[in-house]
């Protein structure tokens, strides 16, 4: 591999460069660095601010709560704060390097004016960092929940310029992206299908979650392989100090967490596991034959991690989840992820910070049908293997660089048949399996102009290769290509580089203070996608297929702007923001009309590709402190797509366009004990094709579709609220640990929401009539038949930690 | 396998859902013709029904097509003009369908010309027809009685290429499978040496079955199989953007004209 030869040169002499440049400014500075912890638990803190006053000068914690910062000898005075902690503060006298690892204390309600100080935490304004979005799983959790089920991806639908498909889905569309091009992972590993139960659920158990970050926009450098977004999930360390167990029975599942030191202070360890009542749906079906079915699903997260030092730690962690549904004995269907995640994070010398990480996942699906001569078993499954490098150099207060690589191999197999039984017909059939590389090199920079200006500039290089074994085909007319214009097929032997795509994807963010609590900001970034998933549907399924970017499928390009305007009020107790973007993106894929996708060999003869644009306004108020927190926000935006062979070659919306979005999010302290939650969505009914007319075949009428206006018309408008009651018990339990109820109610003004819409012949005006009913025939008409989902849910979970 | 997911779907669906009529903005759309015509190797005569789209909240579905010229041809320059019987059908009267030849259908309407042609494939035999004991059902006097479902085995000839099929089944004499939503299309591409499975439809002791297989063309597949999908289709969320079945059919007509090859084996359930 000459690439990763290279990036591995590169990265030696960007290490040896900052050593030098390090050392030639050491002779009067130095530098205070650290691990920045929370007081009770010992976990990581991401993003806390370490401030020095005499400089009007900070740093922020990264992703692994490490910080540095290199000033001249003093006198000064440190202070240490985040959002939601108490802020610390110490007088340092600095005439040699220190390392002081810091823990802070979370703030509770009632000692909220002690916390409240000038110097409160306003880093929505003055981080050069725009459209990006985070939420603290304990925030997450004050969000009513469908079914009591605290969703992580549900609650990041209600942010600004993130779209769903509808109800009863998990995909994330964020500003015109679709599903597949937000990257999801966790703890660094890629979630390539993160859904249950076809998407109702989400596969983030929040009780292993630390935290969630979205990346809308302005998306670093370090970040690689989608378009459109990235959601970047931490999962939690565990306890280092004390033994803890957390837990809750809710409707759907059971939670239990367990968690704590190893070695104290040096060690520790998270294992946390869900799952859902076996058959918890099918035992209320009135139906007793529906009873014999099974659907059921589960997680596993663990992690453990070990402090050899105060410059070396390790982390490993690992995910592991399924859904498994096996209706009677006719057909099963199973899908599920796995990752994991080995970590090393290394202090070369207090400015220079490397983390190593060694990434797997995986996404399988296994049908079997049980079905006398057409029994079969059908099995699929993506593999990805990776490895990065990252590093932190602390320059100055004024100057942060980061730098690394990262390559992966990933592994297609996206179907083997298999016939089962004697009696079976079925062929044994394979589609081929694909290999690929990607590799990312990317350097990026956080300058300080001065107090007003500050930048954050970086490029990423990525490269994409095809490799053997493979057998490409070759079409007669490489512009339409047709199954039976194959003129020829060439063979790639293992190892075999038969395709290699790449290029440079700039990234740079400005930020200008205009005061003291407000400034603008902008950005702009290019960013590059190689996989895909290949389905001709909105929302995921488990079934969905991965395909790698090849000869024919050439890989999406993003650009995007944006610009920001971003003012705190009161003391930063409301936190307010503009935003508008613009988006351009190229090698966009569609399918042309029925399209077989799942069992194809040759794919690329029914993919077409064009271009996509996107532009919005996104606007947030926020009060993250005080009794009563929460959100409003706003969102206007307008997505297109414009593909040849698809809607006459004419601009078309996908369906998830929806111009106008609202979400109101509020969460009271009514006392200590008691608190209650209500939130309100508001959006743009989807954009749908509905019939222009209709026509009878075979007895039967038939919806007549207009082939040059794709989602021309729209659902009704979707709107919910869903409220929530959370009561702490006041009795401990078992002498010690501590117990909550909560209360909720999913769609409390029982509004019928459009799931899905179909037209079909109606009995007597009453769609649930079926013409095999013995009923006395009025009337049948052709008509449109709306099915609403989850018309109102009423759900209490019991919540428990020790 | 996505009618496997569709299961999966209205199960879910019957436990947390309902339904309602909605009534929403159609627009209007110019009427188009729809052919539905056929030709076979049997004995004639063929027919095909000509009708044209209508909007969406019309009480009738279609608006039959009587003022129509309709012509079949054969590539040996054979031709017959079809007489119209009333109710938008057009009917051969000495045409016969041969194994091999390629049929061609002019239709001149309203000052449009429109052309499909489809070629009679040839069809291998169903060498089994076979029934199995499913389970007990309750018939109309409400006595428990057995119901079997009929499976057939045809033998596959693959020449480099894929086949493809269609299947009608009828009970005592009484076509089961009529409406649009029950066609029974497959092709061979995922069998071995024999194509077969198991129609859905319950049997009981003395039915006489009798399964016809039919040959048709890629294209005529291709139709039936977009049919489904816009029966199927909910809209674009878990299925794909709806879009008319691809006709083979000129000039921006809808429906489908096929050539069939027809094969048939018969039996009747008897008592065990």
């Amino acid at each position: 591999m000459k690439f990763t030869r290279l990036g591995l040169c590169l990265l030696l002499f960007f290490t040896a460069f900052m050593t030098a440049m390090g050392q030639s400014q050491r002779k009067n500075n130095f530098t205070i660095s650290g691990y920045v912890k929370d007081r009770a638990s010992g976990e990581d803190i991401i993003g806390a601010t370490i401030y020095i006053e005499e400089l009007k000068t900070g740093v922020a914690t990264n992703v692994y709560g490490f910080y540095s910062i290199t000033v001249p000898a003093g006198d000064y005075h440190l202070q240490y704060s985040f959002v939601g902690y108490k802020t610390r503060s110490m007088e340092i006298a600095l005439d040699k390097d220190q390392s002081i690892n810091i823990q802070l204390q979370e703030a509770v309600v009632e000692m909220e004016e002690i916390v409240i100080s000038s110097e409160r935490p306003e880093q929505n304004v003055t981080e050069v960092k725009m459209s990006t979005e985070k939420l603290s799983v304990e925030k997450i959790k004050t969000i009513p929940a469908m079914f009591g089920e605290v969703d992580i991806i549900r609650s990041m639908q209600l942010l600004p310029g993130v779209q769903s498909a509808g109800e009863g889905t998990t995909g994330l569309f964020v500003r015109g992206g679709a599903a597949d091009q937000t990257l999801i992972q966790m703890d660094e590993a890629t979630v390539y299908n993160p859904s249950h139960f076809l998407g109702f659920f989400s596969v983030f158990n929040p009780d292993a979650i630390k935290e969630v970050e979205l990346y809308k926009g302005g998306i670093p450098a370090r970040f690689g392989g989608r378009i459109s977004s990235i959601m970047d999930i931490r999962m939690k360390e565990g306890n280092s100090k004390k033994f803890a167990a957390s837990g809750g029975i809710g409707l759907i599942s059971s939670r239990l967490t367990l968690e704590g030191p190893i070695v104290k202070d040096k060690s520790s360890f998270i294992v946390s596991g869900r799952r859902t009542y076996a058959d918890v749906f099918s035992a209320f079906a009135k139906d007793t034959s529906a009873r014999k079915n099974i659907l059921y699903f589960y997680d596993l997260n663990m992690k453990l991690n070990y402090r050899f030092s105060d410059k070396d730690k390790l982390f490993v962690s690992g995910y592991f989840g399924r859904d498994k549904f096996k209706f009677e004995d006719d057909f099963g269907l199973s899908w599920g992820n796995k990752t994991g995640t080995v970590r090393w994070n290394h202090l070369f010398n207090n400015r220079l910070f490397l983390n190593t990480t060694l990434l797997f996942s995986d996404f399988d699906y296994n049908f079997d049908i049980n079905d006398d001569v057409l029994s079969f078993d059908w099995t699929s499954n993506l593999r990805e293997f990776s490895g990065k490098l990252d590093f932190t150099y602390f320059l100055n207060p004024n100057h942060q660089l980061e730098f690394g690589y990262k390559a992966g191999y990933f592994q297609f197999s996206p179907a083997t048949i298999k016939p089962v039984g004697e009696k079976s017909v079925i062929d044994a059939f394979k589609i081929d399996k694909k290999y690929a590389l990607e590799h990312g090199i990317f350097l990026s920079s956080q300058s300080k102009f001065s107090e007003k200006l500050s930048v954050e500039y970086g490029i990423r290089y990525s490269l994409f290769q095809n490799i053997g074994p493979a057998t490409v085909l070759i079409y007669g007319d490489e512009q339409n290509r047709r199954e039976d214009n194959i003129i020829d097929s060439v063979k790639y032997s293992k190892g075999d580089i038969y395709k290699t795509y790449g290029g440079l994807e700039p990234r740079i963010g400005a930020r200008f203070m205009l005061n003291r609590s407000s400034s603008i900001k902008a950005s702009y970034n290019r960013t590059r996608q190689y996989l895909q998933i290949a389905s001709n549907s909105t929302a995921g399924l488990p079934i969905d297929r991965w395909v790698p970017s090849d000869k024919y499928i050439k890989p999406q390009i993003s650009d995007q702007i944006a610009a920001g305007y971003f003012r705190n009020f009161k003391d930063n107790t409301y936190e307010f923001s503009v935003e508008t973007y613009y988006k351009w993106m190229q090698n966009q894929i569609d399918f042309k009309d029925q399209a077989d996708i799942l069992l194809n060999s040759t794919i690329e003869t029914e993919l077409l590709s064009g271009k996509g644009w996107s532009y919005g306004v996104e606007l947030l108020l926020k009060k993250n402190v005080g009794k009563t927190t929460g959100w409003i926000g706003y969102t206007w935006s307008k997505t297109r797509r414009q593909i040849d062979g698809i809607n006459g070659g004419k601009a078309y919306r996908p369906r998830y366009d929806r111009p106008h979005d609202i979400s109101v999010v509020v969460n009271h302290e009514v006392s200590p004990r008691v608190s209650v939650s209500a939130n309100w969505v508001y959006a743009t009914g989807s954009a749908v094709s509905i019939p222009k007319g209709k026509y009878a075949f075979q007895g039967q009428p038939i919806s007549y579709y207009d082939p040059l206006d794709r989602n021309g018309d729209r659902m009704p408008a979707y709107h919910r609220m869903d409220l929530s009651i959370t009561l702490k018990q006041k009795k401990k339990l078992f002498g010690r640990g501590q117990g909550e109820w909560n209360l909720s109610v999913y769609n409390a003004y029982m509004k019928k929401n459009p799931w899905i819409i179909d037209y079909r012949n109606v009995i007597n005006g009453d769609p649930k009539i079926d013409p095999e009913d013995n009923v006395t025939v009025d009337t049948e008409e052709f008509k449109s038949v709306t099915t609403y989902l989850l018309k109102i849910i009423p759900s209490v979970s019991y919540n428990f930690k020790f | 396998m996505k009618q496997y997911i569709n299961i999966l779907f209205v199960i879910s669906l019957f436990l947390w859902s309902c339904e309602e009529v909605i009534e929403l903005k159609h627009g209007k759309a110019e009427p188009l013709l729809v052919v539905d015509g056929k030709i076979t190797d049997g004995p004639g005569p063929y027919q095909v029904k000509l009708s044209q789209t209508t909007n969406f909240n019309n009480s009738e579905n279609d608006t039959k097509v009587s003022d129509a010229e309709v012509v079949i041809s054969d590539d040996d320059g054979n031709s017959e003009t079809l007489i119209h019987k009333g109710n938008g059908v057009y009917e051969t009267v000495n045409l016969q369908g041969a194994i091999g030849v390629t049929y061609t259908l002019d239709i001149n309407h309203g000052g449009k010309q429109y052309e499909a042609s489809s070629t009679l494939l040839p069809i291998s035999k169903i060498d089994t027809l076979i029934y199995n004991f499913e389970e007990k059902v309750e018939d109309s006097t409400g006595s428990m009685v057995n119901a079997y479902r009929v499976v057939f085995v045809a033998p596959v000839t693959k020449l480099g290429q894929i086949n493809y099929y269609s299947w009608d089944v009828y009970r005592n004499g009484r076509l089961e499978n009529k409406l649009a939503e029950d066609i029974i299309v497959s092709s061979d591409e995922y069998f071995g040496e024999d194509i077969a499975f198991e129609f859905d439809y319950d049997f009981f002791i003395d039915d006489h079955v009798r399964v016809e297989m039919s040959s048709i063309t890629e294209e005529v597949y291709n139709y039936f199989e977009g049919l489904d999908e816009v029966l199927e289709n909910d809209g674009g969320l878990f299925s794909s953007p709806p879009a008319n079945p691809p006709s083979n059919i000129s000039n921006g007509a809808l429906g489908v004209f096929r050539a069939s090859s027809v094969t048939s084996r018969e039996m009747t359930i008897r008592k065990p």
